[in-house]
């Protein structure tokens, strides 16, 4: 090859060269700035995602402390809409005994009917929030489901008369005259489920029918009505959940009845299932466990017989400062052959007391001058428990407080408004009825004996206040094992559910996971553990991540605790 | 056109007919780069068309034929470089469907200035493959070449027929390839 060729080739590689050099200059530089500009972007974004989670943590705070708000406010207008109710109520029963014209008659039983209707309303909303709250505690006792059942479909049949709608009752020949159940929450949900099937109902007729086999009661009642399809169906027990929007339009009701009457019936350790026909009709099939019924005490029969009862001659003494509820309550209490003296306040009280030996007094929390609970502390210096029973009549339902009362040296407690049966009831503990006096004169047990928990129970079961738990059930030891034996099926779902969503970190379940376990934890009387979820749920709710491993081994440690105790006594108690 | 394929054109024209016939190429197709290429530059794909329509007339050798052969070469070359594309496919047919959706997209993305033609494909039931080539700069050829040693890599064999046509500025060309 020539030289010029040569040099020729060796400028072209040299041009080459450098071009190459330029270009990767330029490429490195590119790549620098846009390196530069990624980082930059990325804080960008790190410093978007802090401050939008700051945002969004103030607008859930807010949020929660909204809904907290309004729980509270529906909570204390409930109670603002039940004390004049009652009286309204109260005043209206008055008159209703007394001389009216046929007219008169209709009109006030009218009102009374419409106040009764709102009070169930309101008592609706108050028990679901209750739920909601974990707060709702069910009272099991021995209850005569034939006579409820038929006092609650006669009660019934005036709606059912003026619709022009058949309301058919089927009950068995031999049909125990008790179950274990809470008559109460019993009643609730047989109004629910025949008013709901009234309400659906334009003609035909609504059947109630009660089977019962060796260990199940069967509770049918079947309507002739609109019928629901199946998603219809999913939908009936959820929340505010009716079939469609517009039945609440066409039908009216809040929406709330089916989901606390299958609450009650969960709590009850029994089942519910619907099957219906779009515009053939539902049947609503309840089913409950019965237990055994010698378990019964002869004081709790007569107690849940008599509850219209008359009870011996006795001295009681009202201590109250509303006129209204003064009226209402002597009402009663004359009613049942009771004679009343009125004290207006706490000092009142302490000074006829003095005065007068009263069987028992019925005594009012929130006075002028001096509440009840004071007064109860001071007379509690002089008159034990046994001389002196106090019940306090509180219009704050919650557990909390009526455990507070309780402590305070009250002897027991009936909610106002005053329910006729629950005030017979309570007072039954402390008074004679008159019928049963030649009875209890033979048989010289005492009249408040209730099924008392062994000392040596409660001892050995860590993790579970079986006293507590007890207490709630009114001390069945067999409903308590039932829901012991549920409360061990479920937790070993949850656990599982729980350890999979938050090594997920699938919060919002696992929050879900912690809630419905310590609504568990707490029918129980699992009471750590109830306690520590709610913790350990608040922190979730809190976004704050950190101790979520020993929040876990912590709530499976006190689980583990609670299934053993529970297995222990459960092994002990059948 | 991307620098890669100018050096490897080099290099192919050195080894096949020397030192000196790539010297008069050069300086008979008076190329405003002189024919300095790098193969991470980017240059006008006509100074590809003119030292190709040198070297024909240096070497007598017609354009097309020089093309396709550059085509085969450049096949070696990607196999060598971009082995991953043909391990994916199991055959030439498979690899050619690829091409337009899978290889040149990838082939964009890595150089975002480069010129690529478009492919199309159909089957038919007598066990034909048919590959429709359109490009504004009509290589039609170097497509040739390079079906030819993308069959090869595989070892397989395929009579391959091919009809051109014009549309506008748009070299089209129809390939046909049944199994020999
Ligand atoms: C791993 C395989 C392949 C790679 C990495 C590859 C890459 C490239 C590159 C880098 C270019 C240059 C584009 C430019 O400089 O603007 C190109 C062009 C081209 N490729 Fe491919 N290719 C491959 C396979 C194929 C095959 C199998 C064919 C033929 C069937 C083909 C046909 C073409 C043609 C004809 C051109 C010239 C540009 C045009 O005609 O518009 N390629 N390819």
């Amino acid at each position: 090859m020539s030289e010029e060729r040569l040099r020729k080739r060796v400028q072209r590689e040299k041009k080459a060269r450098m071009e190459a050099e330029k270009i990767l200059e330029d490429k490195s530089r590119e790549l620098y700035e846009r390196n530069t500009q990624l980082k930059e972007l990325s804080e960008n974004l790190e410093k978007q995602v802090v401050q939008r989670t700051q945002d969004l943590k103030v607008a859930h705070d807010k949020a929660l402390s909204a809904v907290k708000a309004k729980s509270e406010f529906i909570a204390n207008m409930s109670h603002e809409i039940r004390t004049p109710l009652n009286g309204v109520l109260g005043m209206l029963t008055m008159t209703l005994d007394t001389q009216l014209t046929e007219k008169q008659k209709k009109w006030i039983g009218n009102a009374f009917n419409s106040g009764q209707h709102l009070l169930s309303v309101v008592n609706d909303i108050l028990d679901f929030s209750k739920i909601e709250a974990g707060k709702m505690v069910i009272q099991m006792e021995a209850t005569d489901v034939i006579s409820l059942t038929r006092g609650t479909v006669s009660g019934l049949r005036s709606i059912a008369k003026e619709k022009g709608i058949e309301l058919a009752c089927q009950f068995p020949k031999q049909f125990p005259s008790y179950i274990d159940a809470d008559p109460l929450r019993f009643r609730q949900i047989l109004t629910n489920l025949i008013s709901n099937a009234l309400k659906f109902t334009s003609e035909g007729s609504v059947n109630v029918s009660i089977k019962q086999t060796q260990e199940r009661y069967t509770l049918k009642v079947e309507d002739a009505g609109i019928g629901m399809s199946e998603k219809q169906i999913g939908r009936i027990f959820n929340a505010f959940g009716q079939a469609d929007g517009s039945i609440t339009r066409q039908f009216g009701g809040t929406g709330l009845g089916l989901t606390i009457t299958q609450y009650f019936i969960d709590m009850m350790g029994g089942n519910i299932t619907v099957s219906s026909e779009k515009g053939r009709g539902s049947c609503f099939i309840v089913e409950l466990p019965l237990v055994e019924q010698d378990a019964l005490s002869k004081e709790q029969q007569l107690r849940a017989v008599s509850a219209d009862g008359r009870f011996e001659s006795a001295e009681v003494l009202l201590v109250e400062d509303l006129i209204v509820n003064q009226e209402i309550a002597e009402y009663l209490l004359n009613r049942a052959n009771l004679k009343v003296d009125i004290a207006n306040n706490g000092k009142e009280a302490i000074e006829a007391i003095e005065k007068k030996d009263y069987s028992v007094v019925l005594m009012d929390l929130q006075m002028p001058v001096l509440g009840g609970i004071e007064a109860t502390e001071i007379i509690r210096k002089k008159y034990s428990k046994e001389k002196l029973p106090i019940i306090a009549m509180t219009a704050h339902a919650t557990k909390e407080h009526k455990d507070e009362v309780l402590s305070k040296g009250m002897n027991d407690h009936v909610s106002k408004p005053i329910e006729t049966s629950e005030l017979y009831r309570a007072l039954a503990a402390f008074l004679t009825f008159e019928q049963d006096k030649e009875l209890k004169d033979k048989n010289k047990e005492p009249a408040t004996e209730k099924q008392q928990v062994p000392t040596s129970d409660t001892q050995n079961y860590a993790g579970l206040d079986i006293v507590q738990g007890l207490a709630r059930v009114s001390g069945k030891t067999g409903f308590y094992c039932r829901l012991l034996r549920s409360f061990h099926d479920s937790y070993q779902k949850y656990s599982a559910n729980l350890k999979r969503h938050l090594s997920a970190q699938e919060w919002d379940e696992s929050i879900a996971v912690l809630h419905a376990l310590r609504g568990s934890s707490l029918n129980i009387s699992a009471n750590e553990l109830a306690e520590h979820t709610s913790t350990f749920e608040r922190t979730l709710r809190d976004a704050s991540y950190d101790n979520v491993l020993e929040l876990e081994s912590k709530l499976f440690k006190l689980g583990e605790q609670v299934e053993s105790s529970l297995l222990e006594y459960l092994a002990q108690h059948q | 056109m991307k620098g890669i394929v100018f050096t490897e054109f080099m290099e192919l024209v050195e080894s096949k007919f020397g030192e000196d016939t790539m010297e008069d190429m050069l300086e008979a197709a008076d190329l405003s780069s002189d024919g300095s290429y790098t193969s991470v530059g980017t240059y006008d794909h006509n100074e590809l068309v003119k030292m190709v329509e040198e070297l024909s007339k240096i070497t007598k050798v017609d354009v097309p034929d020089l093309i396709k052969a550059f085509g085969n070469h450049l096949g070696v070359v990607f196999y060598t470089k971009f082995t991953t594309f043909f391990e994916q496919a199991d055959g030439t047919l498979e690899f050619l469907k690829s091409i337009d959706d899978h290889i040149h997209v990838e082939v964009a993305k890595l150089y975002p200035d480069a010129e690529l033609p478009v492919f199309a494909y159909k089957e038919h039931e007598d066990g034909s493959f048919h590959l429709f080539y359109s490009s504004t700069r009509g290589f039609s050829d170097l497509a040739h070449g390079l079906i030819e040693a993308t069959s090869g890599y595989y070892k397989e064999s395929f009579s391959i027929e091919r009809e051109d046509s014009i549309e506008g500025s748009t070299h089209k060309t129809h390939f046909v390839l049944t199994p020999s």
